[in-house]
């Protein structure tokens, strides 16, 4: 297989649904591997590092912590709601999952467009010209895709399906030993 | 094809015999076996289970008499298809759905853990949301956030069980769509704006 395993963007943001994808099928080790062999490091949203790691939990916790011990997965810093890229980004996002999932617009909170804020954080404070977004939430993959269009990061942003991306790190990795 | 005798049971005997299957593990996993493979006959079905032949040949027995399998040959050795079976409980202003797909889930508890500890927590009404939940998830329709908000569970809590339903989902109900209409999406979200 020679398809890219990682897109060549310069940031890689992750969303809870990969993480957890990685954890149900026990192969974060092979997620690490992927990672580590090709010197890429996997950004958290604040929030998205909470629900992590949640305070009480009747599940294993997913092995978060050691994965930002061991310098592979680093937690971003909050979401810079005073820039207004920011907050337009995160308003369509909101948008977005509303109409796909028919809920009143009220009832969409920050916390669904938190993983947006942050790209659109990292864009606006010049620390990245380019990001890749791992997530299987397509309406608010598609909110973030525009409102950063339309907010001067044409083509900044680009998705990878998070059980695509699951599926061909195990592919690669399972059976090399 | 022959249609299903559970959809000519009168619909209590319907809910009596999908209770039967509810609270007998080993009757869901058979029901799930037979939906799983093409017309098997007992020995087929007792090939990928635990029990004896004898005890699937009862249980097969029994879930033909309740209606929740039809025998599909005339001649020896029988083959025998799941009815699909398709309710609807209201009960306190709550509506849930039992579907084949609730049989399959319940059917999965003894192997998988994340299933097992969700209806230790929730109940069996718990899971019948959740599929419910997952069905849209599996359509691009329903995020782990609002589902954690709305049912008062953890984010983490609601992403694992979408994601191991979303997987009995596809493979239960194979004629669900899940390509999102990422136009029509648009098209949406800009009628909105415009209001």
């Amino acid at each position: 297989m020679s398809a890219q395993l990682f897109p060549s963007v310069e940031s890689h943001i992750i969303d809870a649904n990969l993480f957890i994808r990685f954890e149900r099928h026990d192969t974060v080790d092979l997620l690490e591997r992927a990672v580590t062999e090709h010197d890429v490091v996997l950004l958290l949203p604040t929030r998205v590092y909470e629900e992590l790691t949640p305070d009480s939990y009747p599940y294993g916790i997913p092995p978060v912590e050691a994965a930002i011990d061991a310098g592979w997965v680093q937690v971003l810093e909050e979401v810079d709601y005073s820039n207004p890229v920011v907050s337009a980004t995160m308003d369509m996002v909101r948008q977005y999952i509303s109409v796909a999932t028919d809920r009143p617009e009220h009832t969409i909170e920050q916390a669904d467009a938190e993983v947006g804020g942050a790209a659109a954080t990292l864009l606006e404070h010049g620390q990245t010209e380019s990001i890749a977004i791992y997530t299987n939430d397509i309406p608010a993959f598609r909110g973030i895709e525009r409102a950063l269009s339309q907010h001067g990061h044409e083509d900044s942003v680009q998705l990878v399906k998070a059980f695509n991306f699951v599926e061909s790190v195990e592919t690669r990795y399972q059976f090399q030993g | 094809m022959a249609e299903s005798a559970v959809s000519h049971s009168h619909p209590l005997d319907t809910m009596l015999a999908v209770s039967d299957v509810i609270q007998n593990n080993r009757l869901a996993q058979l029901y799930t076996r037979v939906l799983d493979l093409d017309a098997p006959t007992v020995e087929e079905l007792a090939e990928g289970l635990e029990s004896s032949t004898t005890t699937v040949y009862d249980d097969v027995k029994h879930l033909v008499e309740i209606g929740l399998l039809e025998r599909v040959t005339e001649t020896q050795p029988h083959r025998y298809r799941a009815s699909r079976v398709d309710m609807t409980i209201q009960a306190d202003g709550e509506t849930f759905q039992i579907t084949p797909t609730l049989l399959v889930a319940l059917a999965e508890r003894q192997s998988n853990e994340n299933i097992n500890l969700y209806i230790d927590r929730h109940g069996v009404s718990g899971l019948a949301t959740a599929i419910e939940y997952a069905r849209a998830y599996a359509q691009s329709k329903m995020n782990a956030r609002i589902m954690a908000r709305e049912q008062e569970i953890p984010v983490l809590e609601a992403e694992t069980i979408l994601q191991e339903l979303q997987e009995i989902i596809l493979d239960a109900e194979p004629d669900i769509s899940t390509s999102l209409d990422i136009d029509e999406l648009d098209a949406a979200v800009d009628d909105r704006l415009d209001e």
